[in-house]
């Protein structure tokens, strides 16, 4: 029965091309723009390489004191801070340090004048753990680099074939402003896609400039320079651990003394910390919910009317068909269910067309496009771009994402005009022509 | 014909209701985004209080201390203070560089970091405000006036026993009221020190895409120079205009560099990069939550606009199609090509006339509701009135363009034909 009504509206396509065309590029502009939103928000969120492990992950950023004199300080979070509520929790397999001195420095090529500018971060050992970067050659730095504060680093990939030629630089030397460091592994290439953890060169957090075991913030032991990014081990009841890590940095904001602090309600889950930009600001995740969701269904509700409108005047050419077949005994629920059906052929088209124009929008645009929901710009790194790998944009998890928003706008869109088709006085349906 | 167009859309009722419904939803949310849009143009437009046409800033970096030609110094030693005022003389021996400014690491436009302190006036009013350690030549260097048309010489020389604040300072401060010869301070103790406020700038914008913002400026003296130390020293700004003569350019700035690289260096600091001011401008504004903001919301207005026409298309191209026989009809008892057309073009405008009246009924609603932005200016008659005309004419617009082909296809009927339908 469905091949049938496939076969007429694919006629009906074919009779009407201006109006299927209008049609199809409705469908479609409003499948492209949930769908940018949908993929910018995967990317963000979903596992992705190197961060494979988002979904069993808790992050913590910030946190803020309140001094006894009334006033608030807020920034990352210390060392002993992580390691004192994070570390010893169960069920975590490991808690990777970022500092947030991240950014850019100057790497002195051999025998060449011209330095090249490159992003930097200081991170710990375990955070080749919980980041599953592929190791071309070499290996990660070591404890034992990370406690006497050796310079060593890890290079990209495409750093490693700049400067050396080749990916086999294990061993080799670079010169980051002015200063000699042993490379000790070469990574393949992060994207900028994945901003927590895109670097060229990483270094054991030791190394940084000003750099104190046990150091804080102005003495205030809670706040320091780093992110902690919490691995649970697998079969880890994730909303569990993040409850009792809550509790335990809520604990251990009480116990500073004079001074209190309080993380916030971190760790989040990590589509959580996406949202979260200002170390003194819970975000509110509801309100944020209901915004995007406001804005998905005004992408979904504003075409949906003028689609039904050209639904609606389609039924009204065809309704001494409906006529005749309700005069012939079909009964409402079999037209309702064909109209529709046919429809969804019409949106099917929409949503093939929607979702390759979405990676068009998303590929033209993706020097800004991933900033969407943020409170706080960061500028591309120079000579950085944003690389898209087919993987992010083309998975089954996005292609669902396409065929429900087409499912749900088919609805959307031909409910209606379904319903007013197919109750219609039969004298009258007849009659219509 | 206005009548009888009413009475058209009257019978067509239930096929109406879908473009009623359309327009009404894009109407509102074109308005609202029309508003915000506008509010965002007005503030580009107007003026950021200072130039930096023909300004390169200059960046200086330190030697680290791990480095083997480090230099050191004795704890408190003039002598870093002296190598960077050293770097500041040479700068000025340039031919070409007419003014040099230094001033602290927030003190200048086009970035994110910045001071704010709370200012005082007379124990009671209190407004927060930013605040820019210049040295006197800062207002040379980016051409700030006095707000009652002074030149930068004036204000530089006022910035010498005292204050000069922004004039959005003294109006938050005491509004209607003026601030010249008043002393501010920092707190509200009574015994603390206060400070004349010796002029008045125009009103100043730190990130250009925002709203001036109060700013006192403050003096930044050589005993501050010797007090600080080199990585303090470091972080300070440095930008110089150009002399009248010699044009600036992103080109100057980089030979500039290379030129000066050897003679701008003294002591531990050394020459990190020139840069033309505008292009850090440029890029800046570039990058911003704003900029970025704008462009999704053409896209989305983009969007919604698209959808109308569809929407109008989709309607007018099956409502042609479907009263072929009363057009040929009209035809045959005499209207013109050009009065069918009219007919259905009108018919599209007026329904988007009918559909005004509740949408702005609710728009209206909404600016009572308090939900538009009174950042830049208060919700006026005037400024309701603009935005729901240019909603309308865009809408119109859109609508006309959709009914055009409609239109054009009814009007070529051949009479005979279309009556045959009949």
């Amino acid at each position: 029965m469905l091949k049938i009504y496939l076969k007429q509206a694919w006629n009906l396509i074919r009779q009407e091309r201006l109006f299927s065309l209008i049609y199809v590029v409705g469908t479609g502009l409003s499948v492209s723009m949930v769908m940018v939103l949908s993929i910018v928000f995967y990317m963000k969120i979903a596992n992705i390489y190197p961060e494979t492990n988002r979904d069993r992950m808790l992050v913590a950023k910030s946190g803020m004191i309140k001094h006894k004199n009334g006033s608030q300080s807020s920034s990352s979070l210390s060392e002993s801070m992580i390691n004192t509520c994070f570390g010893s929790l169960k069920g975590v397999e490991a808690v990777a340090l970022i500092s947030r001195h991240d950014g850019e420095c100057m790497v002195q090529p051999d025998g060449d004048p011209v330095q090249l500018p490159v992003t930097v971060k200081y991170v710990n050992t375990v955070f080749w753990k919980v980041f599953e970067f592929r190791f071309l050659n070499g290996k990660p730095f070591t404890d034992a680099d990370q406690q006497s504060a050796i310079r060593t680093a890890v290079i990209a990939e495409s750093l490693a074939r700049r400067l050396f030629g080749t990916t086999d630089a294990a061993g080799k030397f670079i010169s980051v402003d002015f200063r000699q460091y042993r490379v000790c592994g070469v990574v393949k290439d992060a994207s900028l896609v994945t901003e927590k953890t895109y670097a060229l060169v990483w270094f054991p957090y030791t190394v940084a400039d000003g750099y104190k075991p046990n150091g804080s913030w102005y003495d205030t032991q809670a706040l320091g320079d780093y992110h902690a990014y919490i691995l649970a081990s697998k079969g880890t009841d994730l909303k569990a651990l993040k409850k009792e890590a809550e509790e335990k940095a809520e604990r251990y904001g009480k116990m500073l003394g004079e001074e209190t602090f309080t993380a916030l309600g971190q760790p989040d889950y990590y589509w959580q910390s996406c949202f979260r930009y200002w170390s003194n600001e819970r975000p509110d995740y509801v309100l944020l919910s209901l915004q995007y969701g406001l804005i998905i269904l005004i992408f979904l509700l504003v075409p949906s009317v003028s689609l039904s409108g050209m639904t609606d005047s389609r039924m009204e050419r065809r309704l001494s068909e409906m006529g005749v077949r309700r005069a012939f005994g079909a009964p409402v629920g079999t037209l309702m269910t064909q109209i529709i059906s046919e429809n969804f052929l019409f949106t099917a088209l929409g949503g093939v067309f929607g979702l390759i124009f979405s990676y068009l929008l998303i590929y033209l645009t993706r020097d800004w496009i991933l900033q969407i929901g943020a409170s706080f710009v960061n500028a591309l790194p120079e000579g950085a771009d944003v690389v898209f790998s087919p993987g992010m944009l083309m998975n089954y998890q996005v292609f669902g994402i396409a065929l429900l928003v087409c499912f749900v706008l088919n609805l959307l869109s031909a409910l209606v005009p379904a319903w007013r088709a197919s109750h219609r006085q039969i004298i009258d349906s007849l009659n219509a022509k | 014909m206005f009548k009888h167009i009413l009475k058209l859309i009257k019978a067509q009722g239930k096929s109406n209701a879908w473009v009623f419904m359309e327009l009404l939803i894009v109407f509102i949310l074109l308005w609202w985004s029309i508003d915000a849009t506008l509010m965002q143009g007005i503030t580009a437009l107007q003026p950021e209080g200072f130039s930096v046409d023909n300004v390169c800033k200059v960046t200086l970096a330190v030697r680290p201390r791990t480095s083997a030609s480090y230099v050191n110094y004795q704890e408190g030693s003039e002598e870093v203070g002296k190598n960077y005022l050293r770097i500041i003389e040479r700068l000025k021996m340039h031919p070409d560089v007419g003014t040099v400014a230094f001033f602290g690491p927030h003190s200048a436009p086009f970035n994110y970091s910045s001071n704010s302190r709370t200012c005082w006036n007379d124990t009671v009013s209190a407004v927060n405000s930013l605040r820019y350690t210049v040295t006197p030549d800062y207002f040379r260097v980016f051409d700030i006036h006095a707000v009652d048309g002074g030149s930068p010489d004036l204000l530089a020389d006022a910035l010498a026993d005292g204050w000069v604040v922004s004039r959005t300072l003294e109006e938050k401060l005491v509004d209607g009221a003026h601030l010249q010869g008043k002393r501010l301070a920092w707190d509200n103790k009574g015994d603390s020190t206060t400070y004349r406020v010796n002029g008045i700038t125009v009103p100043i914008k730190k990130q250009g895409f925002d709203q001036p913002r109060p700013v006192v400026f403050t003096l930044l003296t050589e005993k501050d120079l010797y007090e600080a130390d080199e990585r303090e020293l470091g972080q300070m700004q440095i930008a110089f205009r150009l002399r009248s003569g010699v044009t600036g350019s992103s080109d100057y700035a980089a030979s500039f560099k290379t030129e000066m690289k050897q003679s701008l260096a003294a002591g531990n600091f050394w020459l990190a990069d020139v840069q033309y001011y505008p292009d850090i401008r440029g890029k800046f504004l570039d990058n911003t939550m704003q900029v970025n903001g704008q462009r999704l919301n053409i896209a989305v207005n983009a969007f919604l606009l698209v959808n109308v026409f569809l929407a109008v298309i989709g309607t007018f191209w099956f409502r042609v199609n479907r009263r072929k026989g009363e057009l040929g009809l009209r035809m045959a008892v005499g209207s013109s090509r050009r009065t069918i057309r009219q007919l259905v073009v009108g018919e599209g405008l007026l329904i988007l006339t009918i559909v005004s009246i509740p949408a702005l009924l609710l728009c209206l609603n909404m600016a009572y509701a308090d939900m538009l932005s009174t950042v830049v200016m208060k919700v006026t008659f005037g400024r309701l009135l603009v935005v729901s005309l240019l909603t309308w004419g865009i809408l119109a617009g859109i609508i006309f363009l959709a009914t055009w082909y409609p239109s054009r296809k009814a009007s070529r009927l051949e009479p005979a034909e279309a009556l045959h339908y009949e």
